[in-house]
Formats: structure tokens, C-alpha cells, sequence
């Protein structure tokens, strides 16, 4: 009797059934990673010749071991491998593309002139509609690019971008993308050498907001989830900042492993802390999402970068501009802001300038990148212009003018001093005393040319130049990136050891 | 025991890297693992996550399914082990036990639901499991033998003891109700 009742307890808690659709998704990813399977081994092992035969398989099972243990001594501390799938991929020679409209690289980086990283999702089903979660492969370069080893694999959305944090010495990284819409995170900076799957809090995972057409074109509304901002210094200290569902309240976490544990910090106030009012209108068309960048230093150091004027400001605290050059910064780990002004470049209207960047080397140090969109009509000539600040931001420095507008993207600031741009026209401008004096390389790179039909290039995106965001220098002479190459729309990966005069393809792995 | 056999053609395509082949294996059971999952889980998306990455994990390792061996308790026993790897890496599925359960019926008593999901958040995994494959998945003892890969006497014994522990608290139940 007890039973029944113990039968009728769990039937009502878990009565669950599978959603509609959900199996096809399973069914569809199977079919997908069908190639990369690899063949299963046999039921068992069977050894028909007699003790001759198992003592061949003993020896050579003996040799493997030793083989891995040799490996595992020459690359001790570097990474474990646990690919999920380790399916088979192929090297292409040097400058042969890969990724042609099969497969994805949705983050690289570099944290020498030999060892490196890419973030590759592979098959033909890469972007479906439906982008449903597939495997991801990370690969290391220990050679500069000739040779690559799949050291991880996950699953993350087909569509999803990624991005790839990793500690100066290349040995302990972090893999930040998405599955299922949500953030999630892999890391192996547990301690562990294993590798550890891990989200943001689950109070932040839900948060969503209604947007609608504008009255003169009708249509249905949709649901939008509100995605955390997530920062980290280095693959175990990091930051994730989302609204709750009233949309002016922030919570603020912080992880010092990786994304395992979550500490809420502080709920910052947007009204009053920053005079962001994300909430009060009632037009479905305004977007709620927290615009801005949170920036963090370590310690208790953190600033906001505040919006343009695309969200409704409010009278703020006394002495705050409204519109203008200022930024938010916090001492006691994001429970209280004060505004931080910003001296306006000579000749320029502050309405003008916005921030594009900061960046902090350590607690004291820091740049940040600003840009400058005169509003009075005519040809749209942007500037760049960077401050510099020695004792954590309290003062800056004369704005430094930079010699040739970057498109889209912030320098690469490497140190202090040295600091790396990539302009509109191609080439590249180099410092290397904090924009005292420039090097300037004119002309373009010899990246080939864009796809005939500029597909993935962004508008007006000159063919010779870099995927937006893959490109990077570990110093001033070395740098990478990915580029398209030939007139399809594969990929090449190209390094320069001279600073960018000129760029050698190297080989790049495809999954196959 | 009335455990169905596998389709040896399909094993063998499956082996053979088929993966519509794997799919259609594993389609009848697709049900029960989703089922188990949000059981272990308590989180539907959790749950559909665990049986895709567990269904990957077993077509890998197909080849260790015995010829005529039942692939339910098998499968079942996989997706168990992946949905205990994500219990032991996710912090926070300890709470959406508050939540209510995604169930809409009149005669649904929200509140035993809850209760018994406190009760075996509580409990070790293990003991978590043999419930849920004896109370919510229906199994008999000769099936939760061959998932958890023990004697059909040891799952019973199991059960019992497991019950044992989640005692009180249904006597408590019935005593407020």
C-alpha cells in the first residue's frame, strides 16, 4: 500500500514529457556528427593465435603507455585532452582556406610567437536555422601554426560566438560561448587539469523583455532574452553582470574559479548610480537591454562606460553632465559609482566623443581609446584619441592623437607603451613609447582578395583586411590573423614576425 | 524480465558510424531518458541537454553492448552517469528544487511535489536514482539490476533501504493531509 502511494508521489512531482520537436534535434545532430565519428571498437578483444598473439598485444599496448607517458612529461602543465569527439579533422597546408562554407572559427588567439588557440565548430550544419547545440573543438598550435592538436570539445550553439581567455603562459584558458541561448562557460584553470563546464547564476539566466514593431509595421511580438555581460581578467577572475526583470537593477557576480561558484557582489541601482532608465517607457519598441561596458582591474576597482545617447538619461547627481565625456568608476567592488569626467580633446564637442575602449595592465595603469563622430553634417572624417593614467584613473593624460582611425575595432593595447592599430585604409600604425611617435605601414598586406559576393564582410569592410575582432599581437613584431583568402569565402590564418610588413599563410585544422 | 532485444542490423549500422541508424535505436527509449533526466534534473532543458550528450557518449561506446543484450537498462544507465557528472558541476540545480513543477492539473498536489523534491535533493545520489527508476520510471528489480549493473536481490535491497530513508517524510505528508 505504501508503495502505491510512493508510485503516485513521484508520477505527479516528475510527469515530464520530452518537447515536440526535441527528439528530431537529437536525431538531426546524430546525422550531423555521422562523419565524425569515429568507428567503435569491437565488442572485445580476441586473441584466436594462442599466447603469441597476446603477448604481441601486451607489448604493444606497453609501447603505447610509454608513448603517452613521454607526452604526457613533454607537455606537462599544458592541457589534458578530453575531446568528446574526437572525430577526424584534417590539416590543410599552409594558405590552402579552410571553413568554406562548411564549418566555423569562432575565436583564436595567440599568447605567443608559437603557441596559440582556435575555437572551431565543424560540419555542414553549421548555421541551420534551427542552430541547434553542436560539438566545438579547441586546437593548440605549439609550433606557430604548423601543427595543431584538438585539446577540447563541447557542445555550444552552431551560431553561437565564442571567445577565448587564456593566461599569459598558454596553460590555463577559458572557452566562453553559448548553448541553448544561454552563456556558458569551460574552463581548466580548476586545478585539476581536467577540464570544468560551468554557466552564469541561475537567478540571471530568465531574464527576458518584449519587443515589438513600431506601429507603422505591424507584426508579431517577440521574447528576448537579456544576456549577461561577462568579463574576465584571466581565465579564473571574472565578472558577469546582468539585469533583473525590472531592468533597472544589475546584479553584479564575481568568480575567482573559472565560473564554478558565483558571488553576488552588489545590485547596482542604474537610475541613481548611472541615471539610466531602462524600464519606464511604456513603447514595446525600446529596447531595455543594459548598453554600456563594465570594465574590471582586479581588486575592488571597476568602471562603467556609459551608453551614447540611445537610452533615456535622466536629471542626475549634481555636478554629472548628462551627455558628455565621463565615465563611472567604484573602489569598493561596484556598490558605489561616482562619475569620473573626461577632458574633450581641443576643438572637439564633447556630444561628439564617446568611448570606445579601456583597458587596465594592472591596478594603476591603464588606456582608454576614445572616438570622435563630428555630428555637424558633411563627410563623417572619425578620430581616435587615447588617455593614458598612471594611478588607476584618478587623473589622465592629454589626449594622444592617433594617426589613422582603426575601422570598428580598438587598438591592441599589448603593454602601456605599446599599442598596435589597424586602420581603414590597410597597413598598420605602431607605437612604441604610448603614441609619442608612430610607425606607419601604408598599402595593403597581400591577404588576397574578399569573396566575390562580400559575403561575411561587414559594409563598406575593405577586402584586405581581418575578420572583424580575429587579429592580435603577442608583441610588436608577432602577430596574427584570420583573413578570407582567394575569392571564396574560406579561411586563412596569417602571421608576421616583422611587425606586420609582411604576413605568411600557416596551416590551419578542418573538421572533416 | 520483458526487456525488449536490440535490432541487430541496426547495432551494426550504428557501429559503423549510421547516425540515423543510432537515432532509430535509441528512439524508443528517447521517452524514458528524458523522463529519468528531469527526474535526476529537475530542469527540462537540463534534461533534454543530458539525454543529447549521453546519446553521443553511447554511440561511442556501442561497441561495449553485449550481442543480445537489452539496450534500454543500458542507455538509461548512461544518461544516469551524465546527468550525475552535471549534478556535480552545476551549483545552482540545487535550487530550482523551490520551483514548482511545470504540471497543470487540477488534482495535482503542488505541495507533496515539492516536499518530495526537497526530500530527495537531500538524499545521495545514488539512493536518488534507485528511487526514480523504481517509483517514476516503473522499473522492476531485474531492469534496475541490469541499469545500475548490480543482483536483482541488490536492487531490491536497495529500494528498500532508500525508501527506508524517504519514510518520514511522506509520513509526514500524510499526516498534514
Amino acid at each position: 500500500m505504501e508503495d502505491q502511494i510512493v508510485f503516485a508521489q513521484f508520477h505527479e512531482a516528475f510527469d515530464v514529457e520530452p518537447r515536440a520537436g526535441s527528439f528530431e534535434r537529437l536525431r538531426s545532430n546524430l546525422v550531423a556528427a555521422e562523419t565524425r565519428t569515429r568507428r567503435p571498437a569491437p565488442p572485445g578483444l580476441r586473441f584466436p593465435g594462442g599466447w603469441l598473439r597476446f603477448a604481441a598485444v601486451v607489448a604493444l599496448i606497453v609501447l603505447a603507455i610509454a608513448w603517452v607517458a613521454v607526452f604526457v612529461a613533454i607537455n606537462a602543465n599544458i592541457h589534458r585532452s578530453v575531446p568528446a569527439l574526437p572525430g577526424p579533422y584534417k590539416v590543410r597546408a599552409p594558405g590552402v582556406p579552410v571553413c568554406a562554407g562548411s564549418c566555423q572559427i569562432t575565436a583564436a588567439t595567440f599568447v605567443s610567437p608559437s603557441v596559440g588557440f582556435i575555437l572551431e565548430a565543424g560540419g555542414p550544419e553549421a548555421c541551420a536555422s534551427s542552430c541547434p547545440p553542436q560539438a566545438v573543438y579547441l586546437y593548440r598550435t605549439l609550433d606557430g601554426g604548423h601543427n595543431w592538436t584538438p585539446v577540447y570539445s563541447t557542445f555550444l550553439d552552431c551560431c553561437g560566438s565564442g571567445r577565448l581567455v587564456a593566461s599569459a603562459d598558454g596553460k590555463q584558458l577559458l572557452v566562453i560561448g553559448t548553448k541553448n541561448g544561454k552563456t556558458a562557460l569551460a574552463s581548466n584553470s580548476g586545478g585539476s587539469g581536467g577540464w570544468l563546464s560551468a554557466g552564469l547564476p541561475s537567478a540571471n539566466r530568465e531574464v527576458t523583455q518584449t519587443i515589438c514593431p513600431p506601429a507603422y509595421k505591424p507584426g508579431p511580438c517577440s521574447q528576448e532574452r537579456l544576456d549577461p555581460q561577462v568579463y574576465f581578467i584571466d581565465p579564473q577572475h571574472g565578472w558577469a553582470v546582468s539585469q533583473e526583470q525590472s531592468f533597472n537593477i544589475a546584479d553584479l557576480y564575481e568568480t575567482t574559479n573559472g565560473g564554478a561558484n558565483w558571488t553576488l557582489t552588489s545590485r547596482i541601482d542604474l537610475v541613481s548610480e548611472f541615471g539610466l532608465n531602462l524600464s519606464t517607457s511604456t513603447d514595446l519598441t525600446v529596447d531595455h537591454t543594459l548598453r554600456g561596458q563594465f570594465v574590471f582591474t582586479g581588486g575592488s576597482i571597476a568602471w562603467f562606460i556609459p551608453p551614447g545617447s540611445t537610452v533615456p538619461q535622466l536629471p542626475s547627481k549634481a555636478g554629472r553632465p548628462d551627455v558628455g565625456l565621463h565615465l563611472f568608476r567604484s573602489v569598493d567592488g561596484g556598490i558605489t559609482w561616482n562619475s569620473e569626467p573626461v577632458a574633450a580633446p581641443a576643438g572637439v564637442t564633447p556630444g561628439d566623443g564617446a568611448a570606445m575602449s579601456l583597458k587596465f595592465f594592472d591596478s594603476r595603469r591603464g588606456v582608454l581609446e576614445l572616438v570622435v563622430n563630428p555630428s555637424d553634417g558633411g563627410l563623417v572624417v572619425e578620430r581616435r584619441f587615447v588617455y593614458t593614467t598612471s594611478d588607476g584613473g584618478t587623473s589622465w593624460s592629454s589626449p594622444i592623437a592617433v594617426p589613422e582611425p582603426t575601422l570598428y575595432e580598438s587598438m591592441r593595447y599589448l603593454d602601456p607603451e605599446n599599442w598596435v592599430g589597424w586602420p581603414y585604409g590597410g597597413g598598420l600604425i605602431s607605437t612604441s613609447d604610448a603614441g609619442q611617435h608612430w610607425h606607419v605601414i601604408t598599402g595593403k598586406v597581400g591577404f588576397g582578395q574578399a569573396p566575390a559576393d562580400g559575403a561575411g564582410l561587414p559594409p563598406q569592410m575593405p577586402a584586405d583586411y581581418p575578420l572583424r575582432g580575429q587579429y592580435g599581437f603577442v608583441d610588436l613584431s608577432h602577430g596574427w590573423a584570420l583573413a578570407h583568402q582567394g575569392t571564396g569565402d574560406g579561411l586563412a590564418l596569417f602571421v608576421t614576425d616583422d611587425g606586420g610588413v609582411d604576413w605568411h599563410p600557416v596551416s590551419l585544422p578542418e573538421l572533416l | 524480465m520483458s526487456i525488449d532485444r536490440v535490432p541487430a542490423d541496426l547495432v551494426d549500422r550504428a557501429r559503423h558510424g549510421d547516425g540515423a541508424a543510432f537515432a532509430d535505436l535509441i528512439q524508443p527509449e528517447y521517452r524514458a531518458a528524458v523522463r529519468l533526466a528531469y527526474a535526476l534534473l529537475h530542469d527540462l532543458d537540463e534534461a533534454e541537454d543530458a539525454v543529447q550528450d549521453a546519446a553521443f557518449k553511447a554511440w561511442r561506446k556501442l561497441g561495449n553492448l553485449k550481442e543480445g543484450a537489452p539496450l534500454r537498462p543500458w542507455f538509461l544507465g548512461i544518461v544516469a552517469n551524465q546527468c550525475r557528472d552535471i549534478r556535480r558541476t552545476k551549483w545552482w540545480t540545487t535550487r530550482s528544487d523551490e520551483r514548482p513543477p511545470e504540471q497543470d492539473s487540477d488534482a495535482f498536489d503542488v505541495a507533496v511535489a515539492i516536499d518530495l523534491k526537497r526530500a530527495l535533493a537531500k538524499m545521495p545520489y545514488d539512493q536518488r536514482l534507485i528511487l526514480v527508476l523504481r517509483f517514476y520510471m516503473d522499473m522492476p528489480f531485474d531492469e534496475i539490476a541490469a541499469t545500475l549493473a548490480i543482483s536483482p536481490k541488490a536492487a531490491r535491497s536497495r529500494v528498500e533501504r532508500a525508501v527506508h530513508q524517504l519514510r518520514p517524510m511522506l509520513r509526514l505528508r500524510e499526516a498534514v493531509s
